[in-house]
């Protein structure tokens, strides 16, 4: 397996009048070719921003350190106008919260072949006759009458389906998706599992960024987890759920329903409020002193890797 | 205790008015007194129309809500505001369930400022308190404005707010379909220990079936507008075709596909087009049958 894209030690700070927020800091992760990688935290974790950073897209207050290679290509150096011919055409961004992702006052066919006509070059036609084939593909049926169709007559599902279909449409190598989840119920889920399964099987990577265990463990290959803008997990997705190491990651499968809910005590504290040892100290029932220091991320005997001083 | 009788509502289109829209119809329900039912169904087919019908937050079409053997509908609108404080609702979204100009600590007393003549000689600081502990919120969090807090945090302030004046009656729409899972996990251990405490009856509206089995004493399905099954232990032994979809949905996510269209307002079953053993007399929709435990709408069942 080759790395797709290698991130490098990078850090995404918020300066402020008293404290720098840290959403993404000092965070090494290497993607391979091909492979489905979730990214699972909670809110305020860094994932999305994380996630952002990669496509070269970062709010204007912010500074970046670090490096993202893609293809050999540092994307953090590139101008915007070269990162024009990466985003959409090589990497994809499937956003949050499909119902504002998208313009209320456009057909919803031509914005899903806005990416063509960008990165292509064809002509109307060809494109209308591809869109209607990715419609079909990703079930937002009928094609014909949804490609007229405005967003607002979508459902939730529809509209996320839509939205992937956007994404795939210039067939990018990578495509990111924020929370495909969120908001849809159970019962259309599947869906959005099945539509993302379509794309993996065409040999995309994918990166999947989730607060959604269950739809993480169907779908992973493997599964990082992130606190506090630090990755504190690496692990294969069907080892993670099976045996997690971190603390924080046993406490994330705890709280969900089929495990009995229970919550992990404490409270996230403000990013940026503690900058030195183990971010998860003051919620961890194994904390010592130790767990001042931070831990490094420690390879364990099974693979994975942990940034937990009970690994050492 | 609380009763909701051949509840229906349309919705009926400003501009065209012969488009019309069932959210709700028909529908039987009831919430004991210190009982949960879980209601649970796909977006739109209805649940949260319901709930807030419950409440007569929005007056139905046809049917009747008994609370306590009072009709909520025949009340005047004095007479419903002096009994309002006995049934409150936890909303979906916190952000925009309270007031952006008020502190949180103003929302979370609205409740007494409402009915000031009942809980007249009542210490709004000292009740305040009471509030922010009971719900696990920090003092210095009720001086805050809601954009301050984090949705966790709302929620627990939407809590406060509810449980405010020890109501009898709680709906809960999806709490925590907007946080994450492990304030999840707290929002409801929290939702459930104040409930104990209070001994109220609660209707907890959810699309998550896992939760739905945690919370529910009883559970409900509804799908287009009707409630097709209902009763205890629906979920481990689901009879209604429906019924078996969700669940099955849940173990294997990807054997899943969403249900296209309902029939809504027609009089064939709602769940006709999707359901793998229909028969020509689905045609027909099936009265709710009454077996003990549970009552299912559907033919196959007898």
């Amino acid at each position: 397996m080759t790395a797709i894209i290698d991130v490098n030690q990078l850090s995404v700070h918020f300066p402020l009048a008293t404290t720098t927020v840290k959403a993404v800091d000092m965070v090494d992760l290497s993607v391979e070719a091909r492979e489905t990688l979730a990214i699972i935290g909670e809110s305020g974790s860094g994932k999305s921003v994380l996630g952002t950073a990669i496509l070269g897209l970062f709010p204007p207050t912010c500074t970046v350190s670090g490096s993202i290679t893609y293809e050999g290509t540092d994307l953090l150096t590139l101008s915007d106008k070269e990162l024009q011919s990466v985003r959409g055409l090589k990497i994809a961004w499937v956003p949050q919260n499909p119902a504002s992702a998208l313009n209320p006052s456009m057909r919803v066919g031509e914005q899903i072949g806005e990416p063509l006509s960008r990165h292509t070059g064809w002509g109307k036609e060809r494109i209308y006759l591809k869109v209607l084939d990715l419609l079909q593909k990703f079930r937002v049926l009928p094609p014909e009458e949804r490609f007229a169709a405005y967003p607002h007559s979508f459902s939730g599902g529809m509209l996320q389906r839509a939205l992937v279909a956007m994404g795939v449409s210039a067939l990018p190598e990578i495509i990111i998706a924020d929370e495909p989840t969120k908001g849809i119920d159970v019962i259309n889920k599947g869906s959005i599992s099945a539509v993302f399964r379509t794309v993996r099987d065409q040999g995309i990577t994918l990166i999947i960024i989730t607060h959604d265990l269950s739809f993480a463990h169907d779908l992973a290959d493997r599964i990082v987890v992130m606190y506090d803008g630090r990755i504190i997990e690496i692990a294969d997705s069907d080892l993670f759920f099976k045996n997690p190491l971190h603390p924080y990651s046993a406490g994330l499968l705890l709280s969900l329903p089929e495990n009995g809910l229970h919550p992990i005590p404490g409270k996230t504290r403000d990013t940026g409020e503690c900058d030195t040892g183990c971010r998860f100290r003051f919620r961890c029932s194994d904390a010592r002193e130790r767990c001042n220091d931070e831990p490094p991320l420690i390879l364990h005997e099974s693979g994975a890797c942990v940034r937990c001083w009970n690994y050492d | 205790m609380i009763k909701g009788i051949g509840l229906s509502k349309d919705f009926i289109s400003e501009n065209n008015r012969k488009n019309l829209t069932h959210a709700v119809d028909d529908v039987d329900i009831r919430v004991g007194k210190d009982e949960t039912l879980a209601l649970i169904g796909e977006s739109g087919c209805g649940k949260s129309t319901l709930g807030r019908m419950l409440l007569n937050l929005i007056p139905p079409s046809q049917g009747d809500i008994l609370f306590e053997g009072n009709s909520l509908t025949k009340m005047s609108a004095a007479e419903l505001r002096a009994m309002r404080w006995k049934f409150q609702i936890v909303s979906q979204h916190p952000d925009s369930a309270l007031n952006p100009r008020w502190t949180v600590a103003e929302s979370i007393l609205e409740p007494f400022r409402i009915h000031s003549k009942m809980t007249r000689g009542r210490d709004h600081k000292r009740e305040l308190e009471r509030l922010i502990k009971l719900v696990g919120l920090e003092p210095e969090q009720a001086a805050r404005y809601p954009h301050q807090l984090s949705g966790g945090e709302l929620q627990r302030a939407v809590i406060a707010r509810a449980i405010a004046l020890d109501p009898a009656f709680i709906v809960c729409d999806e709490p925590t379909s907007m946080l994450d899972v492990s304030i999840q996990a707290s929002i409801i251990r929290l939702l459930q220990a104040r409930q104990k405490e209070i001994g109220c009856g609660c209707l907890f509206i959810t699309h998550d079936i896992q939760l739905a089995q945690i919370m529910g004493d009883r559970v409900a399905v509804m799908l287009g507008g009707r409630i097709v099954e209902e009763g205890v232990g629906i979920l481990d032994h689901p009879v209604h075709p429906f019924t078996q979809k969700i669940v099955s949905s849940v173990l294997n996510e990807s054997a899943t596909e969403p249900v296209m269209a309902w029939d809504c307002g027609s009089r064939a079953c709602t769940f006709l087009s999707s359901c793998p053993s229909r028969s020509p007399q689905c045609h027909v929709f099936p009265e709710m049958q009454d077996y003990g435990d549970r009552r299912v709408r559907c033919h196959l069942v007898s």
